[in-house]
């Protein structure tokens, strides 16, 4: 797993997609784009805290705080989530 | 498609129908209806991601933040919400007498912060400006507390207005000044006020900078400045990557493993770096060069620690003289340097003290070249004659196939009669090496800059941690 710290710079969600795009960096032009993907065979409890991960990343971006996304190796899609105590 | 941008006026949910509708526009009056309708077949996925989007609409209302709805050509169905494009973009919460970052790009030199309310307009020199990135030291009281429309502006250019929430306090314990390239392990420069001192008998202090909050945000003002700022452009090639962070914990006492630094006869001060790294993790910070700052008055001269790359990880490889050497691209122990409050803010103590600190034990340190002797290891910029009345040889080094001529008169200043070192060509042979005794430059020490093959070896050093 790997860990990517920034801003949520901008967030987008797509309900027919089941899916929240999230773009992460230090500047609005230097972002890394990040989705939460909430497949339909996902189990109730999982794609619960999925949604409120997508959540999360809006309350984040609306008060400036920083949010570091826990994702695979070379792959966009975010596992995890971590708001730091600052 | 189509897409319709602008604020959100008001929001109604009708649960019975499994509706919501909100109204998008500059006011009541001029706004266009969007909704969304889950219906009973829906599944979980599409309910839940549907009520995401009714949360972002709400969350930007509260923000003052514009919405983007797309919507079919003729129907207000909303089939995506995105929220949050600006050009500039503040770092962390607003607070009185705390720091405060904006960033964005093609930020001009001029550029100032403006705060409006409905009653003022408040405008904030910022302490630095980079095309990436103002910064201010403290920001100042006199900006209404709540909700401000903040800009930046400059001769010719201004940047999108963005709603910040002000509050008087209180300042946070860690602040991010920059989040860095965004990718796993940024290269990381923190400030940390120190918050105990191992004095020269032994004993543990408090230190007292942790009671001098405007003495701390002043010095690291002056710090990045003094890395970012002067003539010397090592840093700047890549400061838009750099996380930069400052941790001022009050609550800390001087334990062992909160004592970050040690007296050392007659006035210095140096880190105990083999604390630095698990420090720093409390606060889920991993730096690659950690300043510590402190405010001794006794032991005031600024010291610095090497860093100890991580042999175990991958590296860069290179030459040097023939001799293969790494870059290392992650450090186990950061570079470090202990900074007194009270420096001279006119010198190039910080920028100094990086060139040593970003330096590696085993595989290349940069040492002082104001003294004659060497403390051992590899050293990359300063070699010794066997005799002091021995010229100094035209060329000083190869650097992965680049040869680099020494400095035949130490930066103007002479070699004394009796020394045996010599050093790289300046890039500036006017004045003197950054790592030599600035003090004597003809006009103003910041001026001063590393040396050829200094400047050229840091350079993919850095680059080995920034890719990594």
């Amino acid at each position: 797993m790997a860990e990517t710290t920034g801003l949520v710079q901008k967030l987008n969600i797509v309900p027919s997609v089941a899916m929240a795009c999230a773009w992460i960096g230090p500047t609005p032009a230097n972002t890394e784009l990040f989705f939460v993907l909430r497949e339909a065979a996902e189990p109730a409890n999982t794609g619960a805290f999925l949604n409120n991960m997508t959540d999360a990343l809006a309350s984040a971006m609306v008060t400036r705080r920083e949010v570091v996304v826990i994702h695979a190796v070379n792959d966009a899609r975010i596992d995890g989530l971590r708001i730091e105590p600052a | 498609m189509a897409v319709t941008t602008g604020l959100v006026q008001q929001i109604i949910w009708t649960p019975s129908i499994g509706a919501a509708c909100f109204y998008v526009g500059p006011s009541m009056a001029s706004a266009e209806i969007f909704y969304i309708v889950v219906n009973s077949s829906a599944s979980e996925a599409e309910i839940a991601t549907n009520l995401n989007l009714l949360s972002l609409v709400v969350k930007a209302k509260g923000a003052g933040y514009p919405i983007t709805v797309s919507h079919p050509d003729n129907s207000g169905q909303a089939t995506g919400v995105s929220a949050g494009e600006f050009d500039i973009s503040p770092i962390g919460q607003a607070i009185h007498n705390d720091f405060y970052s904006v960033s964005g790009s093609g930020i001009p030199a001029d550029a100032v912060l403006q705060f409006e309310t409905a009653a003022s307009i408040v405008t904030v020199t910022p302490d630095l400006v980079r095309p990436h990135c103002v910064f201010v030291a403290e920001l100042p009281p006199v900006i209404a507390t709540g909700r401000n429309i903040l800009r930046l502006s400059a001769a010719g250019w201004t940047s999108n207005s963005i709603p910040v929430d002000v509050s008087s306090g209180p300042r946070l314990v860690k602040r991010v000044l920059f989040s860095g390239q965004p990718k796993p392990d940024p290269y990381t420069i923190l400030f940390v006020a120190n918050p105990g001192i191992q004095t020269e008998p032994g004993a543990l202090a408090a230190d007292v900078v942790l009671t001098d909050r405007p003495g701390f945000h002043n010095a690291v003002g002056y710090c990045l400045t003094n890395l970012f700022a002067v003539t010397e452009d090592l840093l700047r090639q890549f400061d838009n990557q750099f996380r930069i962070v400052t941790v001022f914990d009050n609550t800390l006492p001087a334990t062992v493993e909160n004592t970050l630094a040690h007296e050392i006869p007659p006035n210095l001060m140096e880190t105990l770096r083999n604390r630095l790294a698990p420090f720093c993790s409390r606060y889920d910070e991993v730096a690659d060069m950690v300043f510590v700052m402190h405010g001794s008055t006794t032991h005031d001269r600024a010291t610095a620690w090497y860093t100890s790359d991580d042999g175990a990880k991958p590296s860069v490889a290179y030459t040097f003289d023939g001799a293969a050497r790494v870059h290392g691209r992650f450090p186990s122990v950061p570079g470090s340097a202990a900074l007194p409050l009270d420096m001279n803010q006119t010198g190039l103590t910080p920028f100094h003290e990086f060139g040593h600190g970003a330096s590696d034990f085993n595989n290349g340190r940069i040492n002082d070249l104001y003294v004659d002797g060497s403390p051992g290891g590899f050293v990359v910029n300063k070699k010794f004659r066997a005799l002091a009345t021995d010229p100094v040889p035209a060329n000083f080094a190869n650097y992965d196939g680049t040869g680099f001529n020494s400095d035949p008169n130490r930066d103007g200043l002479g070699y004394p009669g009796t020394w045996k070192s010599y050093h790289p060509i300046q890039i500036d042979t006017t004045r003197p090496n950054l790592m030599d005794n600035y003090w004597f430059a003809f006009d103003d020490p910041q001026f001063c800059r590393f040396d050829q093959l200094i400047h050229s070896w840091l350079t993919d050093r850095i680059m080995a941690k920034l890719t990594r």
